[in-house]
């Protein structure tokens, strides 16, 4: 067996470069660099955009209003992770599981207010999750961006290993 | 037993076989590529900067390797190409079925939808082995002379 690893070379090359260029013409072609803010940013601050199907994009500041005010979280992570730590008050469906766990939407009303999140702002399975919740009818789908990282950071109150810390003093 | 791998007509069928099935699975990839690239950050094993790129090139290797090895211009070269991209997919297949996920392979891109586990590493290990013949033994029959 002898190989010529010239023309190996040559035909991944013009392949990746086919690749680029058609995905460049291509109006439907994705970005180059995958960036995380594909949502569009979310105008609430007083109230839901009703008008908007796609799910919105929420930072930390309209997450904690929305804690405040018991709208109900989704953790879209694995059930390691959840089990780990999340929000205080979340409630896990791992997107990898989702059929074999969306029996437990059945307790939030598709009107009401709802938010996903995973491990950061570098994932994707929170937005991932917001889409198959918007497929099957909520109509007030946020993605918490910053998601279970920056809410550690910013000492809000979370369940770790099933102990409440950073509780609320009101 | 050597005969029989190394028998022509034997060879073109891997060869054409092994040809379809990766045009097919790059023409499907390339169809979605949005939905691929979810199906590659799923895996969990590159940095999200990087799986477009990864996204964007891998189909269209696939393509161009599977369309050359029809025609059968450098089949073993490309019949290299593809044992090197069926061993990433069965390792990476492996990973994350020793990891327990359960996430859709991305194989076909969405058709299908199916799942990672030991199928699909069976069904890439049987393609690996039709490239292996390819790699070792040429195809000489019903090529385009270059």
């Amino acid at each position: 067996m002898k190989l010529n690893y010239r023309s190996i070379i040559y035909i991944l090359i013009v392949a990746s470069l086919l690749g680029l260029l058609v995905n460049y013409l291509d109006p439907k072609g994705i970005s180059f660099i995958r960036d995380n803010g594909q949502l569009p940013n979310s105008t609430v601050i007083g109230g839901v955009n009703d008008t908007d199907p796609e799910p919105q994009q929420i930072g930390l500041p309209q997450a904690y209003k929305f804690y405040k005010e018991k709208v109900v979280f989704f953790d879209a992570r694995e059930v390691d992770d959840y089990t780990e730590g999340h929000i205080d008050g979340a409630i896990n469906i791992s997107y990898v599981q989702f059929d074999e766990m969306k029996s437990k939407l059945d307790a939030v009303s598709k009107d009401d207010i709802v938010v996903t999140y995973c491990g950061g702002d570098d994932c994707d399975l929170s937005i991932l999750l917001a889409n198959e919740m918007m497929k099957i009818g909520y109509k007030k789908v946020f993605v918490f961006f910053g998601g279970w990282k920056k809410w550690l950071t910013a000492n809000y109150p979370i369940i770790v290993n099933g102990d409440l810390y950073n509780a609320e003093t009101e | 037993m050597k005969k029989i791998i190394s028998n022509e007509y034997f060879l073109l069928t891997s060869r054409i076989v092994l040809a379809f099935v990766f045009i097919f699975s790059g023409i499907e990839k390339i169809n979605d590529l949005q939905n691929f690239s979810y199906a590659i950050t799923n895996y969990k094993l590159l940095p999200v900067s990087i799986v477009n790129v990864f996204a964007i090139s891998l189909p269209w290797i696939e393509l161009i390797a599977g369309v050359l090895l029809l025609f059968g211009i450098s089949v073993k070269e490309n019949a290299a190409i593809i044992n090197v991209l069926l061993i990433l997919f069965i390792a990476a297949i492996g990973i994350s079925v020793l990891r327990g996920l359960n996430i859709d392979c991305g194989c076909f891109g969405t058709a299908g939808g199916q799942k990672v586990g030991f199928t699909k590493i069976g069904e890439n290990t049987l393609l690996l082995l039709l490239g292996l013949q390819l790699m070792f033994w040429d195809s000489k029959k019903l090529i385009i002379r270059n």
